[in-house]
């Protein structure tokens, strides 16, 4: 969840910082740089844990202040995929649920990674929101405001900062209106896709129930007991009988490589990637009437 | 900005805390005067809900030690260190493959985390259930 990255920065040191022990000003000036921020590819910074050198302090002509060259090291949080963390819901809509850890609120669980199957129905303590419930051996597991939800971490994403590009005055009125419509988000720039859609994610109070009535390793989710050894290996029926993905190496979801997921930068997915590439026997669940 | 390292070195969630704390966060009421900032202190904050808050290096360290029989990547230790699983059904999503390369060590494995690593205060109660799942499925067999 929270790596080390080192990264070496020339800043310009404000002269009324000159009273202060160097290594407190540089760090300050880092703090202000760098803290709260999303650094492409590398996650949101936390806090600067050390600085390991500081070079220069040379003054430019006619510039009132002193450059520094420093190197430091920041912690960032940048989960791997694959990673479990545990958050709290923020949001709970028809598109899928928002989660939140307190400091990052850019979770997001889409409704092909849902846990499967599942309805929804309107919340009653949240005017216009849905509540999710999970279906499992003829009981309904809501997902509700109060629990832990644990969420394995599908894809984290850094979105390109948004361009307004010089159009024809009419086209851009009418795509202006589109694309108000269309999201009203602010703009993220880093966005997690968690999923919860496995045995032990969603709200840990469900795992207490399930686990009472079964010794945990021996529950078996309604998939499983279709005769499918796990998971990934399940084959889909396309729709013209063939198989599609038998082999978990062609699916386009399997980002967990046998390295270790975190000593590297997760590969960028292609750029026509969408929640809806993810696991195709789940669109059957989608299109098959469960949300009609 | 130059990226020297983008991985140089992995924290665990009590390292982070333990860090923060060392800076002065706390849960006292004068945060605005606080050496650190409010970002800071919202990490602090999830943090001191986690498990991470019961933790110390040293049981960490000794975990670590005990758990290197089961062959782990970093990544899934760490993981479990920070999630602490109570029950085999929650060490599942962590650990890949979890039925072929665990088998039944599962339990074993699982003894070791509610042993050595502390629980959170709200877990204790489902610790307990668990505690009984097992005797009952023992006595079946």
């Amino acid at each position: 969840m929270f790596v080390m990255s080192e990264i070496e920065h020339t800043l310009r040191l404000p002269p009324h910082l000159l009273n202060r022990p160097l290594n407190a000003a540089i760090k300050g000036e880092l703090e202000s740089l760098f803290l709260d921020k999303v650094i492409d590819k590398l996650g949101l910074c936390v806090s600067v844990y050390d600085i390991l050198s500081i070079d220069g302090g040379f003054i430019f002509p006619g510039d009132g202040a002193s450059t520094y060259t420093a190197r430091f090291r920041l912690v960032m949080f940048r989960p791997y995929v694959g990673e479990v963390i545990s958050a709290r819901l923020k949001e709970s809509t028809k598109d899928g649920l928002r989660l939140s850890l307190g400091f990052f609120d850019d979770i997001y669980v889409p409704v092909p990674l849902m846990p499967n199957p599942y309805h929804t129905e309107p919340d009653p303590e949240h005017k216009n929101g849905t509540r999710w419930v999970w279906e499992y051996m003829g009981e309904n597991y809501p997902i509700d405001w109060a629990d832990e939800i644990r969420f394995r971490v599908h894809t984290v994403n850094y979105p390109p900062l948004p361009v307004e590009q010089g159009k024809d005055s009419e086209q851009k009125d009418s795509e202006e209106k589109d694309s108000r419509q269309k999201d009203l988000k602010p703009f993220a720039p880093m966005v997690i896709t968690g999923s919860l859609d496995a045995d032990g994610l969603g709200p840990t109070a469900w795992w207490g129930k399930v686990s009472k009535a079964k010794p945990p390793h021996l529950c078996q989710r309604p998939l499983d007991q279709a005769g499918c050894k796990s998971r990934d290996v399940h084959q889909w029926q396309g729709p013209k009988g063939e198989s599609q993905h038998a082999n978990p190496q062609d699916r386009p979801s399997q980002c967990f490589s046998e390295k270790l997921p975190h000593t590297e930068i997760e590969p960028a997915l292609p750029d026509d990637f969408s929640p809806h590439h993810l696991m195709p026997y789940q669109l059957a669940y989608v299109y098959g009437g469960e949300q009609s | 900005m130059k990226i020297l390292q983008s991985n140089a070195g992995v924290l665990t969630n009590c390292e982070v805390l333990e860090l923060l704390k060392s800076r002065g966060a706390g849960k006292y009421p004068t945060r605005v005067i606080a050496a650190v900032a409010p970002s800071e202190f919202k990490v602090y904050d999830y943090l001191e809900q986690t498990v991470a808050s019961k933790q110390t290096i040293e049981i960490i360290r000794k975990f670590v030690e005990d758990c290197k029989k089961y062959d782990l990547a970093n990544g899934e230790m760490l993981n479990v260190v920070n999630i602490r699983p109570s029950s085999a059904v929650e060490i599942d999503p962590i650990i890949q493959d979890c039925d072929s390369r665990m088998g039944d060590r599962i339990d074993e494995f699982l003894e070791n985390v509610v042993q050595v690593l502390p629980p959170h205060p709200s877990q204790l109660e489902s610790n307990e259930d668990t505690a009984e799942d097992k005797e009952e499925t023992t006595d079946d067999q």
